[in-house]
């Protein structure tokens, strides 16, 4: 029993409204209707009796006085299922079919049932019934999906259409009542929707397409392929968007969706193709007489597959028997269509449709003239013969009212042939066919193809083609021969030419060689290949000599030549002409020759012996070309010319040439034989005939002024002014003198040949003409006389002036006022106002007092090298006159002053005399005695030439080796820049009264002051040839003023 | 489930699990090349909602990490039992309907069917190599895919490589999860060497 707490108050009544339902047939759901308000604090015990089985006794318990009270209460038991579920409801549209899933919660029953449904179909908005089905099922205590679909008479677009489903569990045992579930909920079918559906349209159509959706929903975008498209609205639960001239699709087709908001999409496909083309070379032929294959080109692609593509049908009228045709995905369709035994003529129509449209094709045929043979196959090729051969090949097909026309191609490695062939038609048959006139011991390619004989539409195929090799037969010909006899006369050698492989008819084993004498036979000798002569012992007899080839199958027919040799005498060699490609050779015809001429020829290749080679011509014949594949440009041939006369062989002409003419493959070997000083004599060498490649045509020599050594280009590639060709024709001169050159000049020889290909390299050398004597020696004669002249000149102007010469440089005693040195500064100093430099007015010669004289050994050899003047004529460092004695004594301190602005204190300003005490003196104003106690050591000297200051100076350079000592100790001090001369004259002193570093460069007096005060010893040890020419110069510029 | 895992063949379960990660992989990558293929001739966009899409195994779970190794693999054996039917139905409906002619793009879709066939089947042996055995072959529901129209065939085509390319990912994490629990085994029992796990 079970308990169900109640609170009631008062006197329980009979629970009213009592039952009690199952969903699954495990547990019993009761309800009531409790008793009235009043009585609460009941307590409900529920109590089931099996045996009753329809009564179920029921108490109720006073709550406070425990009062009980017992019902007995008719059950009502009812079995009803739970609520079915419609899992999905979907529509298509195409088919106007309703598709509805739900599952049948099998699980819940423990065991098989039986189970019914009820599917309830109604449409409009007043919700009608369209239909009621019934619908059974097993249950097999597991969940399954149930599936169910109904069409509809009128499209589903049309209406709204709703659903629903409940279900009845048919349990025999239950007792209790069995009742209908209750109806599910009505469902619509999934409204969101794309139209049109997977529609088909043609290329460049405007569609449109509209997006259905739900209640609650709302779209985001339309989009036909990948491109969005403004939205059209057409209702609160629709939207459109129109797409104008659409493309081509791709095979899966363009796609149309719908995205909605909330994330959903819906979509559609769009395939756009084009019509089916009218099909095109519709041909329909017969290879068997069993079937009709007829075959077309579809045209145009249609962009269309699968389901849309283009199905073809095939119509054969009057009967309109149809055949569905296998398609191909290739662009040749076709197929076969039975051929009925009485029926010649076929009327075809072939029909083509997709779902854009149709196009049709018709073709009338008579069979019998649209026979296109199959492959003629199983070809096979015999032969036991040197000319025949067997053929055969089957072709499948029923021919039997036919005949067949076949070709036979009959082709080796230099000849095809075709061979028509007509036979009875057959079925399924062999046919068989021979061919003649084929060459023995011939390799031959065989191959067939037919096709229908009285009314011809096409050749098969060729069949695969099958070789054969004929049989051997005896040669067709005796082999060309000559012979050639030995120069004693005691043998004679015969040549024969190997046959071609169309006359040898199989493979030449030997050569059979006889001799006759008489009609009687002397010798033979059998000779195998590839042996193509033999000797033959005349032993004083001629002979008829016989050559017959030999194969397998036999001997050929013998070729004859005698072996006589007809004396000849008086034989010129003439010429051939070169063609290219041959040798060009005649002769004059000869009224003896009977039996023709014959010209022969050896061509060797190496050291190995020539192969002897001919060719034979009529006795009317004149001229020929030779042509030979062994025949090369550039090598001379010689033939011979053979006539035929009834008693033997003549020697008639021997010939030379050449097949092609080239340049002379080297130079000429030139020689200069002799030189003048106006002419050359060149001569030169033969070329060997093998390095001529031609008949030698003459030389050329050119020549043009060129040194050994210099450029090695040719004389053309120069350009050479000067350059003189000579064109020696005359091939038997072998020197040539050359005229008109210039004495002791080196000429450039360069010699070459050449034939009719070209002119060949060339050769040079270098030869120098011979000098001029004559103007030799007056070139020598007339310089010496001029120089004796002068020599003579100078001699007595010496002499007349030596007393001057002897006052002016070698004085027995020096005296500085007849120093020309001395009067040549003056004269600067007064007269040559043109140097702005110096400004030297007022200028007061200094007088000069010599305290002390030093013995005349030492020598003031020319005081005039350091005249101003003669300075401003010499270069800076060419004032060495060779001896480096040289002693300054002019002095002239209004230069330095003008040159100083600011003199040193100590110095008297304007001094107009200086007092030469000794040499030392130059330096004392500058330097203290007291303070320079190192250099006293000349002190005493008296007078000393300037000559040795620089004695002095190096000498005091070495006790006081610093620069600034020197400076100190220099004395006088040229004006010009020392930094500048530092190089020349590393010991030049520095001016002490200016101490100027930038002395006036340009002063004549300066410089010549530094020039011979202190002379640099590079040039006292170099001197140049440039100081004597200064020294002459001088000597006579400085002669006016004595 | 405890006798799963404590199997006394460690070093197989290690190697079976290399294989089938490494042919999770190789799907994974043919499917990625496929869906290129697949979306540029089918005309449609990476980016489209599938979520109206039904019938298609979810990789995505939300309690994964409650589950056993045996229903783990359970899972996946079922998933690609699933995929074998529906990869079938693609290529079926490619070969009708929307591609006929492009055999290439159909034999892509047959390798990849038949590399699932031998996942499950490799699936199926580690189960039974973890004292499971096969689980049955539940039969899929039957479809009915007359009614489907193609942009459908075309969106469920592209759902179901989608999931699949999931559905390896998560195998590829999930066999990780048992080869490094037997990898673990066999170091305790000194059946499996220690090294480094390149799976």
């Amino acid at each position: 029993c079970n308990y169900v707490d109640v609170a009631v108050s008062g006197f329980p009544e009979a629970p009213g409204n009592w039952k009690c339902i199952t969903h699954d047939l495990n547990r019993m759901i009761c309800s009531w209707d409790a008793t009235s308000s009043a009585n609460r604090g009941l307590t409900y015990k529920i109590c089931q009796f099996r045996a009753a089985a329809i009564k179920t006794p029921v108490s109720a318990v006073a709550g406070n006085d425990f009062e009980c009270m017992l019902f007995f209460l008719v059950s009502f038991q009812a079995l009803i299922p739970l609520t079915p579920q419609i899992l999905n409801l979907s529509a298509d549209f195409s088919t106007y079919t309703l598709y509805l899933t739900w599952n049948d919660s099998g699980s819940v029953f423990q065991h098989e049932l039986d189970a019914s449904w009820q599917i309830q179909i109604l449409y409009k908005e007043t919700m009608e019934t369209v239909t009621l089905i019934n619908y059974d099922s097993k249950l097999t205590g597991k969940d399954s999906i149930l599936f169910w679909n109904w069409t509809s008479d009128i499209p589903l677009e049309c209406t709204s259409y709703y659903v629903k489903i409940r279900c009845y569990i048919n349990e025999l045992y239950f007792t209790g009542r069995k009742e209908w579930s209750e109806w599910s909920p009505v469902r619509t079918p999934n409204s969101v929707m794309v139209f049109p559906q997977d529609k088909v349209v043609l290329v460049g159509s405007n569609v449109t397409f509209c997006c259905l959706y739900n209640e609650g929903k709302s779209v985001k975008f339309m989009k036909y392929g990948s491109e969005s498209y403004p939205l059209l609205r057409l209702s609160k639960w629709s939207s459109a968007i129109k797409v104008q001239n659409v493309s081509a699709s791709v095979p899966s087709g363009t796609n149309v969706w719908c995205s909605l908001v909330p994330d959903d999409v819906e979509g559609t496909v769009l395939f756009v193709g084009y019509a089916p083309d009218t099909p095109q070379n519709l041909n329909c032929e017969t290879r068997t007489f069993i079937t009709i294959t007829c075959s077309w080109n579809p045209g145009r692609p249609t962009a269309l597959y699968s389901k849309r593509r283009t199905k073809y049908i095939l119509f054969e009228s009057p009967k309109y028997m149809e055949l569905p045709l296998k398609t191909t995905p290739t662009s040749k369709h076709a197929c076969d269509f039975p051929v009925h035994a009485n029926q010649k003529i076929y009327n075809f129509t072939l029909s083509a449709s997709n779902p854009l449209g149709q196009a049709e094709s018709s073709l009338l045929i008579d069979v019998n003239q649209r026979v296109h043979l199959e492959t003629p196959d199983k070809f096979t090729v015999s032969t036991n013969s040197s000319t025949h051969a067997h053929l055969s090949w089957y072709i499948p097909g029923n021919f039997i009212k036919i005949r067949l026309l076949c070709q036979i191609e009959i082709s080796n490695s230099n000849s095809e042939r075709q061979l028509n062939v007509s036979m009875a038609g057959a079925e399924n048959s062999n046919y068989r066919a021979w061919v003649d006139a084929l060459h023995p011991y011939g390799t031959y390619t065989f191959r067939v193809r037919c096709s229908a004989s009285e009314y011809f539409w096409k050749w098969s195929k060729w069949s695969e083609g099958k070789k054969l090799t004929t049989l051997e037969a005896p040669p067709a010909r005796g082999p060309d021969i000559w012979r050639q006899r030995s120069p004693v006369g005691e043998t004679v050698t015969v040549f024969w030419k190997p046959l071609l492989l169309s006359e040898a008819n199989g493979i030449i084993l030997s050569h059979e060689v006889v001799c006759y004498l008489r009609e009687r036979m002397l010798k033979a000798h059998e000779v195998p290949v590839p042996l193509n002569s033999t000797e033959i012992k005349l032993g004083g007899n001629d002979c008829l000599i016989s050559v017959i080839a030999k194969n397998r199958a036999g001997s050929s027919p013998p070729s004859r030549i005698t072996s006589v040799d007809l004396p000849s005498d008086n034989v010129k060699t003439e010429l051939a002409i070169a063609t290219g490609n041959g040798i060009y050779i005649s002769w004059h015809s000869d009224p003896n020759v009977t039996c023709g001429y014959t010209l022969k020829w050896c061509i060797s290749s190496g050291s190995e012996p020539c192969n002897v080679d001919w060719e034979m011509f009529p006795s009317n014949a004149i001229d020929a070309v030779i042509k030979s594949a062994l025949f090369q440009p550039g090598v001379r041939y010689n033939f011979s010319l053979y006539g035929c006369k009834h008693n033997g062989y003549q020697l008639l002409q021997n010939i030379t040439g050449y097949m092609k003419e080239l340049p002379p493959k080297v130079a000429p070997n030139f020689t200069v034989e002799e030189t003048s000083s106006d002419s050359i004599l060149v001569k030169w060498e033969d070329i060997p005939v093998e390095d001529c490649q031609g008949f030698l045509k003459g030389y050329i020599l050119y020549f043009a002024k060129g040194e050994k050594g210099s450029s090695k280009t040719s004389f053309m590639e120069e350009g050479s002014p000067e350059l003189t060709v000579k064109n020696i024709t005359d091939l038997t001169k072998k020197s040539l003198r050359i005229l008109g050159l210039q004495g002791k000049t080196s000429y450039r020889l360069d010699l070459r040949a050449y034939t009719v290909g070209g002119i060949g390299p060339s050769k040079d050398l270098y030869v120098v003409t011979k000098e001029n004597s004559v103007g030799l020696i007056i070139a020598i004669l007339i310089p010496v006389a001029v120089a004796v002249v002068l020599g003579v000149v100078t001699s007595i102007l010496c002499y007349q002036k030596r007393e001057w010469i002897k006052e002016t440089f070698y004085p027995d005693i020096p005296n500085p006022e007849n120093s020309k040195a001395l009067q040549f500064q003056k004269n600067i100093c007064e007269g040559n106002t043109a140097l702005k430099t110096l400004e030297m007015n007022p200028c007061t010669p200094n007088s000069v007092e010599v305290v002390e004289t030093r013995s005349t050994v030492l020598k003031i050899e020319d005081t005039e090298i350091i005249s101003p003047v003669a300075d401003s004529e010499l270069p800076e460092d060419g004032s060495e006159t060779g001896t480096g004695s040289h002693v300054v004594v002019s002095y002239c301190p209004p230069i330095i002053e003008e040159e100083i602005s600011s003199p040193p204190i100590d110095e008297p300003v304007g001094s107009s005399q200086v007092i030469y005490i000794d040499i030392q003196s130059m330096y004392q104003p500058q330097v203290n005695p007291e303070e320079e106690p190192e250099i006293n050591f000349v002190t005493t000297a008296g007078y000393k030439p300037q000559m040795q200051l620089p004695i002095n100076a190096m000498k005091m350079e070495s006790h006081s080796p610093t620069e600034e000592d020197l400076d100190k100790i220099a004395g006088y001090r040229p004006q010009a820049n020392t930094n500048v001369w530092k190089l020349n004259s590393p010991d030049s002193p520095v001016s002490i009264q200016s101490n100027n570093e930038n002395g006036s460069f340009g002063s004549p007096c300066s410089i010549n002051s530094r020039q011979f005060l202190i002379p640099p010893k590079d040039y006292e040890d170099s001197p140049t040839p440039n100081n004597t020419g200064w020294s002459f110069t001088h000597f006579f510029q400085n002669k006016p003023n004595d | 489930m405890a006798s799963a895992e404590q199997s006394p063949v460690p070093l197989q379960h290690y190697s079976l699990c290399s294989r089938i990660i490494h042919l999770a992989k190789k799907i994974r990558s043919d499917v990625a090349s496929l869906l290129e293929s697949y979306v540029e001739r089918q005309g449609l966009d990476r980016t489209i909602s599938l979520d109206s899409v039904d019938g298609v195994p979810a990789a995505a779970m939300e309690q994964e990490g409650k589950l056993t190794v045996a229903e783990r693999l359970g899972a996946n054996l079922q998933a690609y039992r699933a995929f074998q039917v529906l990869l079938g139905e693609v290529l079926e409906e490619q070969r009708s309907h929307l591609t006929p002619l492009d055999t290439d793009f159909h034999a892509s879709i047959q390798s990849i069917l038949l590399q699932v066939v031998a996942l499950d089947y490799q699936l199926g042996e580690l189960l039974a190599l973890l004292g499971h055995g096969r689980p049955a072959w539940e039969a899929a529901s039957p479809e009915n895919p007359g009614h489907r129209s193609l942009f459908e065939m075309k969106l469920r085509g592209l759902k179901v490589l989608q999931e699949l390319a999931h559905w390896t990912v998560r195998s590829v994490r999930d066999l990780r999860q048992v080869a490094k629990h037997s990898q673990d085994f066999g170091a305790a029992h000194g059946e499996l060497p220690e090294r480094n796990l390149q799976l």
